[in-house]
């Protein structure tokens, strides 16, 4: 399976490329919405939850950026992580055109997402960066570095995910919608716009609201961020352990469910 | 080019297991699951398939066939037929499900011109785009760039977006690219007819050469007179089955021939003649009533065929139609035929009474539904032919089908006088004949009447040496008389 994406990667990237650049063509600010569209919710987030709210970050960089900074190294990742899935669950739906005519395997479109998603991610993660260094003064750090394979495992797994989704998308297009509201839950269900130590304060503690986001695959890898780009540690070998398990399984998983579905996807699509 | 080659729409495979077989197909089945509704899905989903929702639709019932290397081979039949249910088999887009097929080499479709072809890209960018796709590097598809524009023709408008492209363009932009790429079994899907004459004759001429390069070719299509020009053996799909499996030529017959007005697609796919059914059982009767040397001038399809037409049938039925055959000049069975063939009608009539003048007439009408030739025999020869109660009638009209490529229903009857008179039993649509142009077509319009050209130049007249000779351009001696030496001038028969 892995083979097959290999042998496709120019096509794979070629496209995800020139998905990035035509996704707003036709727009009068043509590719600025990929930037302009994350930096308005970055705003957003900051000033409710930082200026309303007064959320203050104690293992982040100290000031006025700590807040931003916490809430950047996170859901950027977040937000690459939940737009691959999104399109990935389209993808195949999308892609009937190729796929009723040419005898192209699924996966390729759904790994187009993902690598779409780890190009975005993979320069704002970058862009953030700089600004941390240059204007936050926070940084550089070597851990960041390890961004790199913690974004790569992160889309392997929405790669995963999202191939399982795609392929039930074409049996019953209730997926798409469904997961619009999946991934909106699932987002508040991370902790990535607020703090986790909110449930952990010592005066009203919230077990079993930890053990839930502790039971979330995603929280691993965010988990992960914040360690390298805020705190700008190295992360566990427990947390690398417990996101490549959980890439490989989901994997494996749409592995199984491709070679189950995928002589009638051909005849559904 | 061919071994740096990386991937997709192609598939490598081992050799086809018949020696020298470029494809062969084993009991091709494809069925497809129908469901009333995408809940019923999931219900049968989450029971496990313990309860059943799902019709099955069977759109290939049990294919097989081989075409051997450097052969075209040809796959035609009605809209439906899973002509091309069998082609996305072949390229990897759907698989059997029973069955197996083994292509050699590498397999290029061209199922849907321009699949895509993005439409904001320009023509340069959805050639390398779609390059890749085929397996080429940018840089590979950049080298053949100029060859393949120039071949369709779009060196002025290739840097413009697609989506300002006619239909005709983006096909010939597609049809280039695909015929660069060189592949050892070559799939055409209908296409070919897009382009206007000229590009379409290009694109024949490349098929020819891809032919002499042993390129193997499967090619689908309406276009009988193609099919029977390029292909040497062709298929007959009919409801999912092979109703016939031969060469070209005889399969584009018996297609004509069952899908025309009074065929017999009924029973297409199991011979016919193998158990007769009630209606049929009286016209085995009534051949062996006959004459024997009448008997075997007529075969079961040609009572089937009056048999079947109920429709536009009128007269007093003093003397009934019984058979009628087109048939070539050796009276074998005969539909389809070039512009200026020899067809040859027979009509069976049988009298159901004496009468003292009996006559017979046909005519051919188009789509348009004019008659665009039509006799009777009293009109030609001025004689009636008397009858009497039980006698076979045998009528033949010997015609050169001077006529355009189109395909022609045949109106026949008996009479007793040309024009006005008594119409015994007349049939309008009985049988039909396709009409399909010959290697060089020389003609436009219905019908190609008997015709002589000729040009001549003549000097501008003030030198004037020979000048008053050369304007000797008179009608009827044109052709006897020698041309005048001062004259250049060309001369056609046809």
């Amino acid at each position: 399976m892995n083979m097959v994406l290999w042998k496709y990667r120019r096509f794979i990237l070629a496209n995800a490329l020139a998905d990035l650049r035509h996704r707003f063509s036709g727009s009068v600010a043509g590719y600025l919405w990929n930037v302009f569209v994350p930096l308005a919710q970055l705003t957003v987030f900051a000033l409710i939850f930082s200026v309303l709210m007064g959320n203050r970050v104690e293992d982040g960089p100290p000031g006025t950026f700590s807040f931003i900074v916490y809430l950047c190294s996170g859901l950027l990742a977040w937000n690459a992580f939940a737009d691959t899935l999104l399109r990935s669950a389209a993808s195949l739906v999308s892609n009937a055109g190729y796929l009723r005519k040419l005898p192209l395997p699924e996966q390729i479109f759904v790994a187009q997402e993902a690598t779409g998603g780890f190009l975005t991610a993979g320069i704002s993660i970058s862009l953030f960066c700089l600004f941390s260094a240059l204007i936050a003064h926070w940084g550089p750090f070597w851990p960041w570095l390890e961004a790199v394979p913690l974004l790569l495992l992160f889309m392997g797994f929405a790669y995963g995910l999202g191939l399982v989704l795609a392929c039930l998308n074409v049996f019953f297009r209730d997926v798409q919608p469904f997961m619009n509201v999946m991934v909106l839950l699932w987002m508040w269900l991370t902790p990535v716009v607020y703090l986790e130590k909110t449930f952990r304060d010592p005066h009203h503690p919230h077990p079993i609201v930890v053990r839930i986001l502790h039971a979330n695959p995603a929280y691993y890898y965010i988990d992960g961020f914040h360690t390298i780009l805020l705190r700008g540690r190295w992360v566990a070998p427990s947390t690398w352990g417990i996101c490549i398990a959980i890439t490989l399984g989901f994997n494996l998983l749409a592995a199984a469910v491709l070679h189950r579905c995928r002589a009638e996807i051909r005849d559904v699509l | 080019m061919t071994t740096t080659l990386t991937v997709p729409l192609t598939q490598e495979s081992p050799p086809a297991s018949a020696a020298g077989a470029a494809v062969s197909v084993r009991n091709v089945t494809k069925q497809f699951k129908h469901y009333p509704s995408p809940g019923s899905r999931l219900t049968e989903w989450l029971t496990g398939g313990l309860l059943c929702r799902h019709t099955v639709f069977t759109a290939l019932d049990d294919i097989s066939f081989t075409v051997k290397k450097g052969e075209f081979f040809g796959i035609i039949g009605p809209n439906g037929s899973g002509k091309s249910t069998l082609l996305k088999i072949l390229t990897g887009v759907l698989m059997p499900t029973q069955g197996g097929y083994q292509v050699a080499g590498r397999v290029t479709s061209l199922l849907e011109l321009g699949t895509g072809f993005n439409p904001e890209l320009s023509g340069r960018e959805n050639l390398i785009n779609s390059g890749r796709l085929l397996g080429f590097e940018p840089a590979e598809t950049r080298s053949k760039l100029a060859e393949i524009v120039a071949f369709a023709e779009l060196e002025d408008s290739i840097d413009v977006p697609i989506k300002y492209y006619s239909t005709g363009m983006a096909v010939r932009l597609a049809f280039s690219l695909f015929a660069h790429v060189e592949p050892d079994v070559f799939i055409v899907d209908e296409a070919l007819s897009v382009g206007d004459i000229g590009f379409s004759r290009k694109c024949f001429e490349r098929l020819d050469r891809m032919r002499a390069a042993g390129c193997t070719l499967l090619f689908v299509s309406h276009d009988l007179a193609a099919v029977r020009k390029y292909c040497d053996h062709a298929m007959f799909l009919h409801h999912g089955r092979c109703a016939f499996l031969g060469s070209a030529n005889a399969a584009t017959d018996v297609y004509v021939e069952a899908m025309s007005p009074g065929g017999k697609a009924r029973g297409l796919g199991l011979p016919t003649a193998g158990r007769p059914g009630p209606a049929e059982a009286s016209q085995v009767q009534l051949l062996a009533r006959m004459p024997a040397g009448l008997a075997r001038a007529f075969q079961l399809g040609d009572f089937e065929r009056v048999a079947a037409a109920r429709a536009g049938r009128v007269g007093t039925g003093a003397v009934r139609i019984v058979a009628v055959r087109t048939a070539d000049q050796y009276d074998q069975f005969k539909s389809t035929f070039a512009t200026g063939e020899r067809a040859r009608f027979h009509i069976l009539g049988l009298a159901e009474e004496d009468v003292p003048h009996a006559t017979v007439s046909c005519q051919l009408v188009n789509r348009m539904g004019i008659a665009v030739w039509g006799t009777n025999h009293a009109l030609r020869t001025g004689q009636t032919t008397p009858v009497r109660k039980g006698d076979w009638l045998h009528a033949v009209f010997d015609v050169k089908l001077e006529l355009a490529r189109e395909e022609y229903a045949i109106d026949v009857g008996w009479g007793d006088a040309a024009g006005e008179g008594h119409v015994f039993d007349r049939i309008t649509s009985v049988a039909s004949v396709t009409v399909l142009p010959g290697i060089h077509v020389d003609f436009i319009g219905l019908a190609r009447l008997e015709c002589h050209s000729e040009v001549g130049t003549f000097a501008s007249g003030v030198s004037a040496s020979a000048g008053e000779v050369g304007t000797v351009a008179s009608e009827a001696g044109v052709f006897a008389v020698p041309a005048p030496a001062s004259s250049v001038a060309g001369r056609a028969r046809k």
